[in-house]
């Protein structure tokens, strides 16, 4: 992996490591902003706001660490909004059935990631263009639970449990149980791709299809799976997101699929395939929330918001490709 | 015949037969590209199969090794009829290939590249286990890797970073650490330095001891007297021979390939060098001022003359490439300046040079070269769009005009000039470049290795285009890594080593028997490498 290069300069300090990583301008960028919002803002750093970040970020967390692994592998996948609102409305709805909960969230997790799956069939077997693909899965998605909500948003299936899978309850101190299972995930997908042969054949694949194929790499099942853990990583969204909302609006998951990708490639992924990482996307999924936090706060015009998220996205991706190449400059002074 | 085989396989200890492939076909839209093929193979045999750019050599190989499936025909793998549908299949049956055109994944490590896809290497407890420990992969792989100058702290960066010639260096090893039944080496060699090619023919021979059976595709004739044991020479898409090496001489092989009358027409050893051009009363036309960048190339100054045949000598790292590449504006320099008929000139983007008047064939055709969805006649003209409009707009009839040209000119072997580039055989796709360059009408020529994976008639050919090219006054300058080729074709030959210049040969004997032409080789030799003299 081509961020491996700090790798090989094993015996530099830990100092150069931190500054030499791809992610350090943007959080050099980001404390800076923290700071200065602490230091102006006073309805900034309160409890209730940060619960807002943080729980914010969570979804958006698993929605760009699902794109990253798409990415990885080449594909996009625009579905994963439209994921998040049918998965959330199948655990939403099942409950308010009556249906035990741990069953309802099985079939959340079952209906994602099945949606991914056939994301990757058509991709890899039908040979659809990932961008119309997933478009088409977008709409699907949405048209679905239009119907089956008749446009009404879902309600009574809040109880004790789900405010605390909502993170709108706390089980010690400031920790939810989004965050446990964000890092939970993050830990996971990491050592996926570190450190098993699938991680490889991920980044193998998003490189050069081809050179893959040519190598015995099964380079459908690879692509498959990405979506698959991008379905299935929705669905964990959507479960959550229900509990964070505490009512689904049949449109819940709109514009989810842009903060998604937005987020990845801030964390360095690249839509050519082949790049990404798992701290890259959580950064970037912080970035995000973050931003929209603080437009929100400081109240800035409706009509400027858009300008300024936009602003904000091609300054992070563009502080994120500065620093790789001062890493990279520096890796190489060090070496000779 | 299967009987036969059994039979055969059943003598333990004795070479049996390993691989038998019988009346494979295989049609592409418009060609024929395989038409009732054999191939055997013994355990424990190196054998060539050769034949010219686009005989069918590449395609035999891929249908080997999963990567297409024949319309026709039967594999038999030990006696047991085998289909080979994927490369994952003929890798589990132990089957391993160095393909022609480089597969290397850019922004993967060069350990991950050599251990992508090859369950043998990454585990030895079950295909299943899902874990890559890059340490120990690096410690099965150091030794080999080593011997193909690949460092340990090269093993852990992007293979992106590397040149060509790297890049061919860990497809060998990764072919070579997974220790295959039947190594399949398509043009193994194309770019390789001498001793590393030497490097590679002694470990081809150790394979061979263990009883792996090697199919091995060369243009390199000469290279298969004393290492190969046997032969399958095909010719259009037909396997015409099924030979002995032992008692054959180069015409021969040559006449098997191209036909009798062929052979009579290949450049023999002692054959004279057209240019004829005198250095005395030339004019210079291009000045290069001590180019600089760091690390790379240290202070470089020469010059070259119109008409002239410029070669430059030197070894994998000496910074060859990287010069004519900055020369062309490709690489940025630190500093440094070049005058083009004696006037001050700023080449910043390639672009500029091709302006200028100054073209290149790069190194590495399938990164650099090839746009591989443009159809051949789209290839050529896109060098210089101005030469096919008529009354204001592209006009394909005088496209196609233009591409017939070339395709006699060089004798490209394609189906019609519509055709998909990357569906062109390895040498075509050479000849397909090194037509672009030329339509641009330069006045300067850059080659970068310019007869790599071209065939020996062709290489004739291309050899005469060079000098004919420096016969019409224009200049030109060639990186060959063979050193006779290079002999063999310049005026004059510059000597990099670690990006300084270190030597020259003014005047390259005109008579490639003559006295002098070993002495400049083993001179050359000498000054590309760190021997003191
Ligand atoms: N995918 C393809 N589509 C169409 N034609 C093809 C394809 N692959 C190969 N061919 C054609 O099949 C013929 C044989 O090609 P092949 O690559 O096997 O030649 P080769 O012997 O390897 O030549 P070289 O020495 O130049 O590498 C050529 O005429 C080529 O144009
Ligand atoms: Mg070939």
């Amino acid at each position: 992996m081509a961020l491996n290069y700090t790798k090989i300069s094993k015996n530099t300090s830990l100092q150069n490591r931190i500054v030499q990583d791809p992610s350090f301008g943007i959080i050099a960028l980001l404390l800076f902003a923290i700071i200065l919002m602490t230091i102006l803002e006073p309805s900034f750093a309160t409890s209730g706001n940060v619960t807002n970040i943080v729980n914010a970020m969570m979804t958006v967390s698993f929605l760009a660490l699902g794109m990253t692994i798409v990415l990885i592998a080449g594909g996009l996948d625009l579905s994963v909004g439209s994921t998040m609102a049918v998965t959330a409305g199948v655990a939403g709805k099942f409950i308010s059935y009556g249906i035990d909960m741990k069953v309802a969230f099985i079939c959340a997790l079952a209906i994602g990631t099945g949606i991914g799956v056939i994301n990757g069939l058509l991709v890899t077997k039908l040979g659809i263009p990932d961008f119309i693909a997933t478009l088409a899965m977008l709409g699907i998605g949405q048209g679905v639970i239009l119907l089956w909500t008749q446009g009404v948003p879902i309600l009574d299936y809040m109880n004790e449990t789900y405010y605390y899978i909502g993170g709108l309850k706390k089980i010690v101190g400031p920790i939810s149980i989004p965050m446990i299972v964000v890092v939970v995930v993050s830990i996971a997908l990491a050592i996926i791709l570190k450190r098993t042969k699938f991680g490889l054949n991920l980044y193998a694949v998003g490189s050069s299809p081809f050179s893959a194929r040519n190598s015995g790499v099964n380079v459908d099942l690879i692509k498959i799976s990405a979506y698959a853990i991008s379905g299935f990583l929705a669905a964990i969204a959507g479960i959550h997101i229900a509990g964070r909302t505490t009512t689904i609006p049949p449109l819940i998951g709109k514009g989810y699929e842009i903060s998604a990708i937005a987020a990845a490639v801030i964390g360095g992924a690249s839509l050519l395939g082949g790049k990404g990482r798992v701290i890259g996307a959580l950064i970037g999924a912080l970035t995000l929330t973050l931003t929209r936090n603080i437009i929100n706060l400081v109240g800035i015009e409706s009509s400027w918001q858009a300008i300024v998220t936009g602003s904000v996205l091609v300054g992070a991706v563009l502080a994120n490709r500065a620093s790789g190449e001062f890493g990279k400059k520096l890796n190489r002074r060090i070496r000779t | 015949m299967r009987d036969g085989a059994h039979a055969e396989n059943s003598l333990p200890g004795a070479s049996s037969q390993i691989l038998k492939m019988a009346h494979i076909s295989k049609r592409y839209q418009g060609v024929q590209a395989l038409d009732n093929v054999e191939l055997n193979l013994k355990t424990g045999e190196i054998h060539a199969l050769l034949g010219g750019n686009g005989a069918g050599k590449s395609t035999l190989l891929k249908i080997l090794s999963g990567l297409t499936t024949p319309d026709e025909g039967s594999i038999l793998f030990q006696g047991a009829p085998v289909s080979i549908d994927t490369p994952r299949i003929a890798q589990e049956l132990g089957i391993s290939m160095i393909h022609q055109e480089l597969s290397i994944i850019p922004d993967l490590s060069i350990l991950e590249n050599i251990c992508l896809g090859q369950d043998s290497l990454i585990t030895q407890r079950t295909k299943w286990t899902p874990w890559v420990n890059r340490r120990e992969i690096a410690k099965k792989v150091r030794s080999v890797a080593t011997e193909f100058g690949i460092t340990e702290d090269e093993l852990w960066r992007p293979a992106g970073e590397f040149g060509a010639l790297k890049k061919r260096a860990v497809e060998i090893v990764r072919s070579l650490v997974v220790q295959p039944k039947i190594l399949i080496l398509d043009e193994p060699t194309s770019g390789l330095e001498e001793h590393e090619k030497e490097l590679l023919f002694e470990h081809m021979r150790s394979l061979q001891r263990l009883g792996v059976a090697l199919i091995w595709v060369t243009h390199h004739l000469d290279e298969v007297f004393g290492l190969a044991d046997t032969a399958t020479i095909m010719r259009d898409g037909q396997s015409v021979a099924h030979t002995q090496i032992k008692g054959l001489n180069l015409n021969d092989l040559i006449s098997l390939m191209f036909g009798s009358e062929a052979a009579a027409l290949i450049e023999q050893p002692g054959s004279k060098k057209k240019s004829s051009n005198k250095n005395s009363n030339r004019s210079k036309i291009l000045d290069v001022v001590q180019f600089k960048r760091a690390g790379i190339l240290k202070d470089i100054s020469f010059s070259l003359a119109e008409g002239e045949i410029l070669g430059i000598a030197g070894l994998a790292g000496a910074g060859r490439t990287e010069l004519v590449r900055a020369i062309m504006g490709i690489d940025k320099i630190d500093s440094g300046t070049v005058n083009f008929f004696g006037e001050e000139k700023k080449i910043s983007h390639p672009k500029k040079a091709y302006d200028l008047g100054i073209a290149m064939v790069p190194e590495d055709r399938k990164v650099l070269g090839i746009l591989s969805e443009f159809s051949l006649e789209k290839s050529i003209s896109i060098s210089k769009l101005s030469s096919i409009v008529k009354s204001g707009f592209l006009n394909s009839k005088n496209e196609r005009d233009l591409a017939s040209n070339y395709i006699r000119k060089l004798s490209i072997k394609t189906p019609n000039s519509g055709e998909k580039i990357r569906n062109l055989s390895g040498g075509n796709q050479q000849k397909v470049i090194i037509s672009r360059c030329l339509n641009t009408n330069p006045k300067i020529l850059i080659f970068d290795e310019p007869t790599q994976g071209i065939d020996v008639a062709s290489k004739v050919e291309v050899h005469k285009l060079i000098r004919d090219l420096a016969g019409e006054g224009k200049s030109v300058i060639v990186i060959a890594s063979e050193i006779s080729e290079l002999i063999r074709l310049s005026d004059r030959i510059i000597i990099l080593r670690e990006g300084s210049l270190v030597g020259e040969i003014e005047e390259v004997p005109e008579k490639i028997e003559l006295n002098g032409y070993e002495n400049v080789e083993r001179d050359i030799l000498q000054k590309i490498s760190r021997l003191k003299s």
